[in-house]
């Protein structure tokens, strides 16, 4: 399950990129029909064609919707699940600060150059296919995937913070400068504790139990 | 005393009341720097953990903790109806209980390829995240079932049978060590592997031997610094009294003790060790573990001595 988390949450990372690929691929397929259906052959010829000639890009509109609608759905449940778990750790907030430039970043230094590839291309498609299975590679081993833009659809935001955990022997330790993803404003957490889901030692999402009753 | 505590500690009802995770670690005492690796394992339910937790806490209570006589400090030579414990702040764990909570606290999420020597289930108390329960078998939990004996198989989707070959994770319910707040409480001395106690005891005899030596009231110190060197159980130097030291200091009491194991004194009144049966002899009543019976003066030896407190 973890696994497949990382790898669920990798792939919603790149949302944006998959609306794009989507609309761009869209836009060739209607531009295409539009011409194909001036031509005077009958319709049923003109969608054989039009099908034949549009098969890569009707196949990965496929895929692609598949694929982020099973991750999402995946997610959803996840962190129902940690919700009503009454079984996530604890640790107290020490200081924390709203991390309002990280998802831009992301979204600037990963997203926007895959945009660059010609998804009409087999040759591209390949191309952007190898990039985007090493980097897929290198975020889920490095557990590099919180600046999730479906986070934030969602509402959650990222937060850098201090949290002191508890451990075996009464020991205590501060994680300095960690990742929290939050739905709520953590900085109003500060010297209080919460409950987490933690992805390494150093990135975390903030897991609002539901109450025994509710 | 403590074992009401650890009866308290262990009643399966107050698992719903912690946090679990489980850590399995691994041993490499080729590294100078940490020889303690710990791998973060997460369930696909949390309720397994949480399950396993309630069935080891029972099965604690009742066949490991109901049915010990005594909870009693450890010394080396416990016997074995008793449930030793320890501080983690004791001298004997202290430096390898913080080199194992230092690595436990940051665990890896890496595949475990090596061996894995044994794991930590640990709580959190929920209102009071300071309190934690600990308990940590000293055993590999990855097993493989096919062996010379025995073959497994498992059924597929087509109801067919298939060889079983991979591994399998069998978590015990039974502990080796108990740690509540800072002391550590042991059922065998698996916790001596653990932390490398046998490495900390030469150390511990090594300072011993100089303790006594300092009292100089040897005719010989050199001497007595060799034949101690040579006493092999090292264990014995962790019960080794202040009390016993500072009657020898004293002349009227050292002739007293010269008098009791047999030793020699020289005209100045300092004892001779010229064998190393002397020196295990003084070593040993310096340790607790010679002392005389008041009714008949008998000399005793005895590996634990423990005050009953009769009332």
């Amino acid at each position: 399950m973890w696994l497949k988390f990382k790898w669920d949450m990798f792939v919603t990372s790149f949302i944006p990129l998959w609306v794009t690929i989507i609309v761009y691929d869209l836009w060739d397929l209607i531009k295409q029909l539009n011409q194909s259906l001036k031509e005077d052959d009958n319709l049923s010829e003109i969608l054989c064609s039009f099908a034949y000639e549009s098969i890569i890009q009707l196949i990965s509109i496929m895929i692609i919707f598949i694929i982020v609608m099973t991750s999402i759905i995946s997610i959803n449940n996840f962190l129902k699940k940690k919700e009503d778990s009454h079984q996530n750790a604890s640790g107290m907030i020490l200081a924390a600060k709203k991390e309002k430039q990280l998802s831009a970043e992301f979204l600037l230094a990963y997203v926007l150059p895959l945009i660059a590839f010609n998804f009409n291309e087999l040759k591209d498609l390949v191309l952007f296919l190898l990039y985007f299975i090493f980097l897929a590679f290198l975020c889920i081993r490095n557990n590099n995937f919180y600046t999730n833009i479906y986070l934030e659809f969602k509402k959650y935001r990222i937060y850098s913070c201090d949290i002191e955990r508890y451990f075996p022997g009464n020991e205590k330790e501060v994680f300095h400068d960690s990742i929290i993803i939050s739905k709520d404003d953590i900085t109003l957490f500060e010297k209080k504790t919460i409950r987490y889901y933690d992805f390494d030692n150093y990135t975390y999402i903030h897991i609002e139990e539901k109450k025994a009753n509710e | 005393m403590s074992k009401n505590l650890l009866i308290n500690v262990c009643d399966s009802n107050n698992a719903d009341n912690y946090a679990w995770s489980m850590l399995f670690f691994r041993i490499d005492r080729r590294s100078d720097t940490q020889p303690y690796t710990f791998y973060k394992m997460r369930f696909k339910n949390d309720g397994y953990l949480l399950s396993y937790a309630k069935s080891l806490m029972n099965s604690v209570k009742k066949y490991q903790i109901s049915p010990i006589e005594t909870v009693q400090e450890y010394d080396g030579n416990n016997t074995k109806v008793s449930c030793d414990k320890i501080s983690l702040n004791n001298e004997l764990i202290a430096q390898e209980w913080s080199l194992f909570s230092d690595a436990l606290v940051k665990p890896s999420d890496e595949k475990i390829k090596n061996k894995i020597n044994g794991y930590i289930l640990y709580g959190t108390e929920r209102r009071d995240e300071n309190n934690t329960i600990s308990f940590i078998k000293m055993a590999n939990p990855f097993t493989n079932l096919t062996n010379k004996s025995k073959v497994f198989f498992t059924t597929t989707a087509d109801d067919e049978l298939d060889l079983f070959s991979d591994d399998v994770c069998r978590l015990y319910l039974n502990t080796d060590i108990l740690i509540t707040g800072t002391t550590l409480y042991t059922y065998n001395y698996s916790f001596e592997r653990l932390f490398d106690i046998e490495k900390t005891m030469s150390k511990i005899k090594k300072e011993a031997i100089q303790r006594i030596t300092d009292t100089n009231v040897f005719s010989d110190a050199d001497q007595f610094t060799a034949y101690a060197s040579q006493y092999t159980s090292n264990r014995t130097f962790v019960t080794l009294k202040q009390e016993r030291i500072d009657r020898i200091k004293n002349n009227k009491n050292r002739k007293a003790v010269a008098g009791l194991l047999k030793l020699e004194l020289d005209k100045a009144g300092k004892i001779i060790i010229d064998s190393k049966e002397k020196a295990a002899l003084l070593i040993k009543y310096l340790c607790y573990k010679i002392f005389k019976d008041g009714e008949t003066n008998d000399v005793l030896e005895a590996s634990s001595i423990s005050t009953l407190t009769i009332e």
